[in-house]
């Protein structure tokens, strides 16, 4: 699974660089920061499919860190607690960006990364990320986060603060939804 | 769903994404080390200045409170006793302001823009009319330990907590014809005795919070205040846990 894969790429320390970030180690939670751009920045742009706006939401999730992380309670995993923080600065992104009647469109920065798949199957995947973003918020973040992260459905709903139970009803719902445009 | 469909969604694993910007990297993390340091320093002159915060909070607050409630009954009591009822059952029609008005979130008045319109809308065509809420379905939306249920009327979206008083509003936020509503996120902190909602109408974004006296959820002006403009749940909750 991607978010565990990802996870190992930060040190092992990560508990105790919270730990030492919380208790006002600049190093550490500088530490900390850097072990988790990536992290932070790959989210993202699963999300936008925008390098320039993937990287806007990186810096404000990594501003927003030194005054978010004291909320960090250990309740939960903290590359999820982290996913969410980075979620809702996507979902503030998305919003101005509607309101400015700018729609989110990945096509062409998708079909590059793409480039060594066969031409077929990236046009494809082009169509289906573009279809997926466009669901409604909540189903479009439950499909995203089961098939795009390949998270289990327990871990999207920790993530989207909801039970289990309601993250399937948002897929059915996408898929239904889906069923036509597919 | 078809076999296909599911091969479908499958492919949305297999986007490939481009390595982030290396120089870009660098100078967002020298910039978050740098708000950790400040932050910190503020911290520390914070815990320099006087007694603890949480203490201070408990008792300050409600001293002041009833302070401010004497005065304001003692200066504007006759106007107000002479003012014409209000509409409803006290909705606020604007955010708890927070301490900084500079970045107080307001509501706007002006004409909507053209364009995508999304969240609930109060009943339209029914201005004026008398409607029980309690005829009306109620929605719920699930936050992090917490549901909050609500109602929409032509005039306001009624607030209630369906898992501990599901037939009493816990708090109003009036609509002007025509404004959008709709819940963006809550939790609950069991252990403080908090819930915290966060509304959006039209384009203001606000928190709101409601402690419990003697097992009543009222809504809390000076906590609502703090955290209005906190930009999600992990800055609100950390400025609550800061008091």
């Amino acid at each position: 699974m991607r978010l565990v894969n990802e996870r190992n790429e930060v040190p092992d320390s990560t508990d105790s660089l919270i730990h030492l970030a919380k208790s006002g180690d600049a190093t550490a939670f500088e530490r900390l920061v850097a072990g988790h751009y990536r992290f932070i920045y790959k989210a993202a742009f699963r999300w936008i499919g925008n390098q320039s706006d993937a990287e806007d939401v990186t810096q404000t999730v990594c501003l927003r860190l030194p005054d978010a992380l004291a909320g960090f309670n250990g309740r939960s995993k903290f590359t999820s607690w982290l996913y969410r923080v980075t979620l809702n600065a996507v979902r503030d992104l998305q919003r101005k960006n509607q309101r400015g009647t700018r729609l989110v469109d990945a096509v062409s920065v998708v079909s590059r990364t793409e480039a060594d798949a066969t031409q077929e199957q990236a046009l494809r995947v082009n169509d289906i990320w573009r279809i997926v973003r466009q669901l409604p918020e909540k189903q479009r973040d439950a499909i995203l986060l089961v098939f795009g992260e390949e998270m289990s459905q327990a871990e999207a709903a920790a993530i989207m603060g909801c039970k289990e139970v309601t993250v399937s009803w948002h897929i059915h719902n996408a898929r239904k939804s889906l069923k036509d445009l597919l | 769903m078809s076999e296909a469909d599911r091969d479908h969604l499958q492919l949305l694993s297999e986007v490939r994404v481009p390595e982030p910007d290396p120089e870009v990297m660098k100078a967002v993390i020298a910039q978050s080390r740098e708000a950790f340091e400040i932050r910190k320093g503020r911290s520390v002159a914070k815990r320099w200045l006087g007694a603890p915060p949480r203490i201070a909070f408990r008792w300050l607050v409600p001293a002041a409170a009833g302070a401010f409630a004497v005065l304001a009954v003692m200066l504007f009591g006759p106007t107000l006793l002479n003012s014409p009822k209000p509409g409803g059952m006290g909705d606020s029609r604007v955010a708890d302001a927070p301490a900084d008005s500079n970045t107080a979130p307001t509501l706007s008045r002006e004409a909507d823009a053209p364009g995508t319109r999304f969240g609930a809308q109060g009943t339209q065509g029914r201005q004026g009319q008398q409607i029980d809420p309690q005829s009306l379905p109620m929605s719920v939306f699930t936050g992090e330990d917490i549901r909050i249920g609500f109602r929409l009327t032509p005039e306001s979206m009624l607030l209630y907590l369906p898992d501990v008083a599901p037939d009493t509003p816990v708090d109003s936020q009036g609509l002007l014809p025509g404004e959008e509503v709709e819940i963006l996120a809550a939790f609950a902190l069991p252990a403080e005795g908090v819930v915290a909602i966060r509304i959006r109408v039209d384009d203001a974004r606000f928190w709101r919070v409601y402690t419990a006296t003697d097992g009543v959820f009222t809504r809390e002006p000076e906590l609502s205040a703090l955290i209005s403009d906190a930009l999600d749940q992990a800055e609100a909750t950390q400025r609550l846990l800061n008091q």
